[in-house]
């Protein structure tokens, strides 16, 4: 089955909030929202047409541009604005494979970066332990219900998460002195 | 010794003493030449094995390294782990010393060449080795160090459950030879192959094989190396000592190896027995005893860089299983075959002779599948040999 | 009668440092001596942030630091991000320089695995089979030499083809090689695969069933030592493979339970073989033709993302990448196989022996630089 198939199945048999994108890129992906992954995360895997057993890739990234197409669909959530980053979120996405059928599929959700939250789906896959650790070390999204969120690639006590555009490397951590040289800030300034 | 020395007109006493120092010394100073020679054998051994070379910088052929080794351990600086057991840490090593060196009292290195011929030499032998008990769990205890600690009651484990098999390995021998006096056991034997205890009847060839397999675990040699060198611990309970203290560890260790060579020739393989013509050669005989140990101890080395080692459970379940069983089996056998052919002396050459030879044959067959494996060798690519593309 | 005796697990740490080729990963265990309660894998420690690197370097510079994601076997790294890159570019990539990757991804998946099998063997204590297969290693890194001038980290895979073209002489050599591999694999077999005391130590030892491997998405010959019947190569084909005529070895239980540690190690012993079979077919099917597409020097993706996945010899290596137009890609990362591997560890490691635990690792052929990127 290729996306479309999929997307249809699931707005039949769900009650999702979904949206089927596919201006970006070779391939298509279905846009849910992000109080209805559980939902749908729980149908892709129990389905027998569908029967995802795998969750191949859980990944994300900081989007900074203005993201007005997936802003409408936030205004049914109640989220305090923030400010100058209210536009600002992060979108996640899961790469789903079914060694039974032979299709895989890639859901997409965002979290807008004041409540940077959503469901964890490590209750379905057990893969999906330490995948979502390490998106929640490295862009700081929180996933709700995982058992045992903590850092994983990096010192538990390390501030900040530097997959974010606007993260800004720490001067010293731990009595480790980390300014930078002349020769690295010299680079830096010509980077800019 | 004494004689000499009472002849310069010491008094009795002090010339015991006096001759007890010397031959101490000499034998401390031969268990250290051993020991150092037996490494740098074991790592040209290794190196022929993997296809590569050993050391071979420091002097011709490399025999000097374990100076050289010694050299640098010895200025290293000695360190006492923080919060470790201090006097525990200090004198762990030397038990493991006393336990290998003390048994070079009793060995017979050829026929009329023993420090002393205790009548109850074997029995002494395996006795002092369990010193080394003692000297492992303490340095494993008093190291601060959980892995050392895992390692040290691991090995003392190991070392106390073989010692049963090995014991009971001996039994067979001292039935035959009706003596615990390690000469009257190499008297017992001959020079020909077949009058070796070895060949003796089947039952003795059981009995080899446990005392072998034995041997090994109580040397601490791979098959069953789980207290040292394992792949978690850096070195099981020696991890915290560093300089001359490692090396006293590290001499035991390979000295060890050599007691447990020179015990199984001497037990089963007729150490230094010559045939009758030369039968009073002292020189010949330790040299005899000399390259049957070498023998023995080649073997042993080739058996460390062929096979993985055991896990502690499945080692425990050999020892006390299949070895303990096997070898009580072997004593009743021997026992019983001995009292059936009590009259029959040729019946025992006869069955000795059989025995000799079905071992050759294995041995013939090992020697083709070597051959086998050598000849498919093809030859390396580039090699100066090799075609040119 | 004194009270009941309070006991406590025994804390111990399987350091940073610890003497094992896997690399720097630690292990704080618990224990009752000598049987695993818990164990909690703590990575991290070589996190380089690749993945933050790749933010800021252009297209084609990023390809070295593919190197060094997995330097057992750079040249499948460096295929896995150049056609992910190519899928996102829709670009056509000459049929020389297929064929020419598809070599040199099948010459390091053999270097590769030897190295895997030779490092599950030293931690079982056998030193030998490690030493005669790095001696063979050398083989391999001297025809690669040959082509491209290094021999760990090649950066030769580039976006577009691959960088220098087959010298003269190179064919001759490799098929010298892979004969005489041949026999030297059966040998090392013989050695150590089928010794007694090896096959102790490692069937029976942490199974893992098919359908707890899917769960937790191991990958590879980690996936096939489990009985799936899964490998990128035959399920979602990229570049030759298509034309090329091999199996795939799937772990069957035959020494123990299905999944166990010695099906992992014998699925990967069997596929060095499949991939002389290719090494061969490749080099009878090579065409005549250039080795490089034309690609503009500064590579600007359109818009979007893919994720695109290679067989490399830890499992597959999928790389996500989402690119907004710029020189250099938005977002890239990388789901390597030893990551999965490394997961599964707290599950199956209860109830086993400490020296269990190194053979697991062993089994599982975990690579910390991949691990932790």
């Amino acid at each position: 089955m290729n996306t479309l198939e999929i997307y249809e199945q699931i707005k039949k048999n769900t009650k999702a909030v979904v949206y089927f994108q596919e201006e970006e890129g070779p391939t298509p992906s279905i846009y849910v929202r992000s109080d209805y992954l559980l939902e749908v995360m729980n149908y892709l895997k129990n389905d027998d047409q569908l029967f995802f057993e795998s969750l191949m890739s859980q990944t994300g990234f900081h989007e900074t541009e203005n993201s007005k197409l997936f802003w409408h669909l936030y205004f049914d959530v109640n989220i305090e604005e923030d400010g100058e980053h209210s536009h600002e979120e992060l979108r996640l996405f899961w790469h789903l494979y079914s060694y039974r059928q032979g299709h895989r599929v890639v859901i997409e959700s965002s979290v807008p970066i004041g409540k940077p939250e959503i469901a964890s789906v490590a209750s379905i896959w057990k893969g999906a332990d330490w995948l979502e650790r390490e998106t929640y070390d490295l862009l700081g999204v929180k996933f709700i219900g995982h058992p045992d969120l903590r850092r994983i690639m990096l010192p538990p006590d390390w501030e900040g998460f530097p997959l974010r555009k606007d993260y800004i490397s720490p001067l010293s951590y731990q009595t480790i002195d980390n300014t930078p040289s002349e020769i690295t800030r010299s680079f830096q300034e010509k980077g800019k | 010794m004494e004689s000499l020395l009472l002849g310069l007109g010491l008094s009795v006493l002090s010339a015991k003493v006096l001759n007890a120092i010397i031959i101490g010394v000499i034998i401390l100073l031969v268990f250290v030449t051993i020991g150092g020679i037996l490494t740098w054998v074991e790592r040209r051994v290794s190196g022929f094995i993997q296809s590569r070379l050993g050391p071979n910088r420091v002097g011709p052929q490399g025999v000097l390294q374990w100076v050289a080794d010694g050299v640098k351990l010895i200025f290293k600086e000695d360190l006492i782990p923080d919060g470790s057991d201090r006097i525990l840490f200090r004198i762990a090593p030397y038990f493991c010393l006393i336990g290998v060196f003390c048994t070079l009292v009793v060995m017979p290195w050829g026929t009329g060449v023993i420090v002393a011929d205790l009548n109850v030499g074997l029995f002494y032998f395996i006795s002092i080795t369990s010193l080394v008990v003692i000297g492992v769990l303490m340095a494993g205890w008093s190291s601060n160090n959980k892995w050392s600690l895992l390692g040290g009651m691991r090995a003392a484990a190991q070392i106390v459950s073989y010692e049963i098999p090995v014991g009971m390995g001996l039994l067979v021998p001292i039935l035959i030879a009706g003596t615990l006096s390690m000469q009257g056991i190499v008297g017992a034997q001959g020079w020909l192959p077949w009058d070796w205890m070895l060949f003796k009847s089947p039952f003795t060839v059981i009995s080899f094989i446990i005392f072998f397999i034995g041997s090994l675990a109580e040397a601490n040699r791979i098959p069953f190396d789980l207290p040292e060198a394992e792949s978690e611990l850096v070195s099981g309970y020696c991890t915290e000592y560093s300089g001359f203290r490692y090396a006293v560890f590290f001499l035991s260790e390979w000295a060890n190896l050599f007691v447990m060579g020179g015990l199984t020739t001497v037990v089963y393989l007729g150490g230094g027995n010559l045939p009758g013509i030369v039968a009073d050669n002292a020189i010949l005989s330790v040299v005899v005893f000399g390259i049957k140990t070498s023998v023995v101890v080649f073997v042993v080395m080739w058996i460390r860089w062929t096979l993985p080692r055991f896990r502690i459970d499945q080692l425990m379940k050999l020892s006390w299983k299949y070895l303990l069983p096997g070898a009580f089996l072997a004593f009743f056998g021997q026992a019983i075959y001995m009292l059936l052919t009590w009259e029959y002396q040729k019946v025992q050459y006869a069955v000795a002779v059989v025995v000799f030879v079905l071992f050759l044959g294995v041995l013939l067959k090992f020697i083709k599948r070597v051959a086998v494996n050598i000849k498919e060798q093809k030859l390396p690519v580039n090699s100066p040999n090799a075609p040119l593309a | 009668m004194s009270a009941a005796l309070k006991t406590e697990f025994l804390t111990i740490n399987m350091g940073p440092q610890h003497p094992s080729t896997h690399g720097v990963i630690r292990f704080i265990i618990k224990t009752d001596g000598e049987i695993i309660h818990e164990c909690d894998p703590d990575v991290g420690y070589l996190h380089r942030g690749i993945e933050k690197i790749a933010e800021t370097v252009s297209w084609q510079g990023f390809v070295p630091y593919t190197d060094r994601i997995d330097y057992v076997c750079s040249m499948n790294a460096n295929l896995s991000y150049c056609m992910a890159v190519e899928k996102l570019m829709g670009l056509e990539i000459p049929e020389r320089a297929e064929y020419i990757r598809v070599i040199v991804c099948e010459l390091n998946r053999i270097s590769s695995h030897a190295i895997a099998i030779g490092a599950a063997n030293m931690d079982m204590g056998a030193f030998t089979p490690f030493v005669h297969l790095l001696r063979e290693r050398e083989h391999i890194n001297d025809l690669l030499e040959m082509i491209c001038g290094a021999r760990l980290t090649y950066n030769y895979i580039c976006i577009g083809g691959v960088n220098y073209d087959l010298p003269v002489g190179f064919r001759a050599k490799t098929e010298e090689f892979l004969n005489h591999f041949e026999v030297v694999v059966e040998q090392i077999h013989r050695l150590i695969s089928y010794n007694r005391i090896f096959i102790k130590r490692f069937a029976n030892v942490a199974s893992v069933s098919p359908e707890m491997a899917m769960s937790y998405n191991l990958v590879g010959p980690n996936l096939r030592g489990s009985g799936v019947n899964f490998d990128v190569r035959k399920a979602e084909p990229y570049s030759v493979y298509p034309e090329l005529d091999f199996d795939i070895p799937l772990g069957d239980g035959c020494e123990g339970t299905l999944g166990d540690c010695y099906d992992r190690y014998m699925v990967r012993a069997k596929e060095i073989k499949e991939s002389i079979k290719i090494i061969r077919q490749c080099l009878e099917k090579i065409p005549e033709g250039e080795i490089k597409a034309v690609v503009k020097s500064v590579i600007k993706p359109p818009k979007g993302h893919v994720y695109f996945r290679t067989e490399t010899p830890r499992g597959d290596t999928g790389y996500f990448i989402y690119s907004d137009g710029q020189s250099s890609p938005y977002r890239l990362k990388i789901r390597t196989g030893s990551f999965t591997g490394m997961s599964i560890i707290p599950e199956i490691a209860k109830g086993v022996f400490i020296a269990d635990l190194v053979a697991i690792i062993g089994s599982l052929d975990i690579v910390a630089p991949e691990l932790d990127r």
